[in-house]
């Protein structure tokens, strides 16, 4: 039997944080001394019974070989400590690690198997001093909180003749922040309330584009006087002239991810768990989507917000600056299911002109429901569909007419949507438009709907 | 924290094991466990026609080749030891013979390659310095014993001293033992020169 005590030790406050177990193991003989030791006895009395040498002759490899194994054999409990580091990454795509498997002067081999994100593993057996130092990298595939890596090992001592049982090694969870892509031209809210920004608001005051030529009243700045305006159309004497202009304001910006369900392509596997698939789900699309238009807004010198529909704590109130943004993409990279999906009873309440980004596949009603209610409480939305294409091929006759079902609901449902002037985008597009180019289109100046 | 940006590429046509190679670290040069018992299988067949020949032991000798690649864990090895022993029974001992040499390897490797067993993983590979120490061990063993026996052999029969050496089994094994021995001594030598 094994004992295994000691703690493993969580993710360090280090960005590249190394993650360390130390356990204590203790030796087994391996089967094969008990089945050599009987082997050889056997040979040995065959040769006094029969007196017969040379069976003698064959037990001796197999004695010297059980006596060096004893004579090798470890004394104490074997120690361990397993360290896993990850580095930056070079690429966007590979994870580099770095494990190493400090063990006992005992032991000669070590057994390891590594396994990545739950699902990918390999075995392999190296000598004690290759174990010091593993490097290697693989892909990751999906972005959010997941257990990237787990080391198990076993150690091998005396050319095999003892052993250890396998260990769990330390398990490296991590969060793993989406990609993000550049956009340049967004859609603003239909009314700007903030004092100062980017973009025009309606009000008058200073920053923003010419508004009109008016008489110097009280309050206005002397150096807004139009001094050619004035010579131009001043009646009488002490008449002035001044020049306005329309303030300034920054957008406010919400984005709503709708965390509530994850899905792949394979349709067949709509349920399971998705971190098991090997390509990116609806929920790293939507990852990607909400820290993508999050960086823009923020970028343009906005506020923005954010909204997870999967918990009531998940929210984050509308700001500004770097600070903000990077409040927003850790939360947004956490956005994961959590539990049963729940109706809400109303929508979540939204500051007064902010502009509504719903982030969701649309399988349900719920959060149509909520960009609907937002729409018709004057709010600009635009729902972002992230469904990925579904795979039919591997699709049975009724697992078909159940999909066509679902899409022509889903279907029903953005319809509505568009129906009552929601701006719809989809992420994950099949007709080639890039969602870049889908949000530049809505964010063209278009009249308020009536 | 976070850590990494990612999208991985899509995965869809990787095959189990690309995706094991591809999450192997480097490790140097290794070999497949399935070599290693493909390895084990051959030295079974190959002990079983030189010391059975074509008879009723040899598809013994067959069945258990395959039981061991079937059954991963069960003692087959030394089962087979037993089975070589008996055939080993049947037999006069006249003088040094190439049989007897391969008998006493082959239980000797069997019970190496069984002991294996029980460590080495269902699928993953090996480092090449692992099964390089395991050769070394055997070598260090195998070469005295070798030697040991030619010697009882000749004592025993009472062969003459210059007919056994100049018997072509004196030369096999003779040759064989230079080889391990210059192995031994030079590898160490040779791992110790290198800079790192």
């Amino acid at each position: 039997m094994i004992r295994s005590d000691g703690m493993a030790s969580g993710p360090s406050s280090e960005a590249l944080a190394r993650d360390t177990a130390t356990m204590t193991s203790r030796w087994i003989a391996n089967p094969g001394l008990v089945f050599g030791s009987g082997v050889a006895v056997l040979l040995a009395a065959g040769a006094l019974m029969f007196s017969r040498p040379v069976l003698a002759l064959l037990a001796a490899p197999l004695i010297l070989s059980l006596a060096r194994g004893w004579q090798k054999r470890p004394h104490s409990p074997a120690r361990v400590t397993v360290t896993t580091q990850f580095a930056a990454a070079t690429t966007l795509e590979a994870l580099h690690y770095r494990t190493a498997i400090e063990t006992p002067p005992d032991a000669d081999f070590v057994s390891v198997r590594i396994l990545a994100r739950s699902t990918w593993s390999s075995r392999f057996v190296v000598s004690a001093a290759t174990a010091r130092n593993l490097v290697g990298s693989f892909r990751i595939i999906h972005s959010g909180p997941q257990e990237i890596l787990r080391i198990d090992y076993a150690l091998i001592s005396a050319d095999g003749a003892f052993e250890t049982l396998p260990v769990a090694g330390p398990r490296s969870r991590r969060v793993v922040s989406p990609r993000t892509t550049p956009l340049r031209r967004l859609p603003l809210p239909f009314r700007m309330l903030g004092l100062a920004g980017g973009h025009n608001s309606v009000r008058p005051g200073d920053g923003g584009e010419f508004r009109d030529i008016s008489q110097f009243a009280p309050g206005d700045r002397l150096r807004r006087i139009d001094w050619k305006v004035t010579a131009r159309r001043a009646q009488a004497p002490g008449e002035l002239y001044v020049r306005r202009s329309f303030a300034t304001a920054d957008a406010t910006v919400l984005i709503v991810v709708d965390s509530r369900d994850n899905v792949g392509d394979l349709v067949t596997q709509w349920g399971s768990n998705a971190a098991l698939l090997e390509d990116p789900t609806s929920l790293d699309f939507a990852r990607e989507a909400a820290s993508s238009i999050a960086s823009a807004y923020i970028k343009n010198g906005d506020r923005v917000g954010f909204q997870d529909l999967a918990g009531k704590n998940r929210i984050i109130a509308p700001g500004g600056g770097l600070h903000q943004l990077h409040r927003l993409l850790p939360a947004i990279a956490r956005a994961e299911p959590v539990g049963a999906p729940r109706r809400r009873l109303r929508a979540p309440s939204i500051p007064a002109g902010a502009m509504v980004y719903v982030i969701s596949t649309f399988l349900d009603e719920e959060a149509t429901r909520m960009a609907e209610l937002w729409r018709a409480s004057g709010h600009r939305v635009v729902a972002i569909d992230v469904l990925p294409p579904a795979r039919t091929r591997e699709l049975r006759r009724e697992e078909r007419a159940a999909l066509r079902i679902v899409a022509m609901e889903r279907f029903d449902r953005i319809d509505s949507l568009r129906a009552v002037g929601v701006e719809v985008v989809d992420w994950q597009s099949g007709d080639g438009a890039s969602p870049e180019s889908q949000l530049s289109v809505t964010s063209r100046p278009a009249r308020r709907p009536r | 924290m976070s850590i990494i940006a990612l999208r991985g590429v899509t995965a869809k046509n990787r095959t189990a094991r690309e995706r094991r190679a591809e999450l192997l670290p480097e490790i140097g040069v290794s070999l497949p466990v399935w070599l290693i018992r493909a390895g084990m299988a051959v030295v079974m067949l190959g002990v079983s026609l030189a010391e059975f020949g074509v008879s009723t032991l040899f598809a013994l000798g067959v069945v258990g080749t395959i039981a061991v690649l079937v059954f991963r864990r069960a003692p087959i090895a030394w089962m087979f030891v037993l089975l070589i022993a008996a055939s080993i029974l049947q037999t006069t001992l006249t003088g040094p013979s190439w049989q007897l040499a391969v008998a006493i390897a082959g239980t000797h490797t069997l019970h190496e390659f069984g002991v294996m067993s029980a460590w080495l993983p269902e699928r993953g590979r090996v480092q090449r310095s692992v099964l390089a120490r395991l050769l070394r061990s055997w070598l260090v063993i195998q070469v005295p014993v070798q030697l040991a026996a030619l010697a009882l052999v000749v004592l025993i029969t009472g062969t003459s001293i210059a007919t056994a050496l100049a018997s072509p089994v004196f030369g096999v094994i003779a040759g064989l033992c230079l080889v391990g021995l210059v192995a031994l001594v030079l590898v160490p030598i040779l791992r110790g020169a290198r800079p790192n």
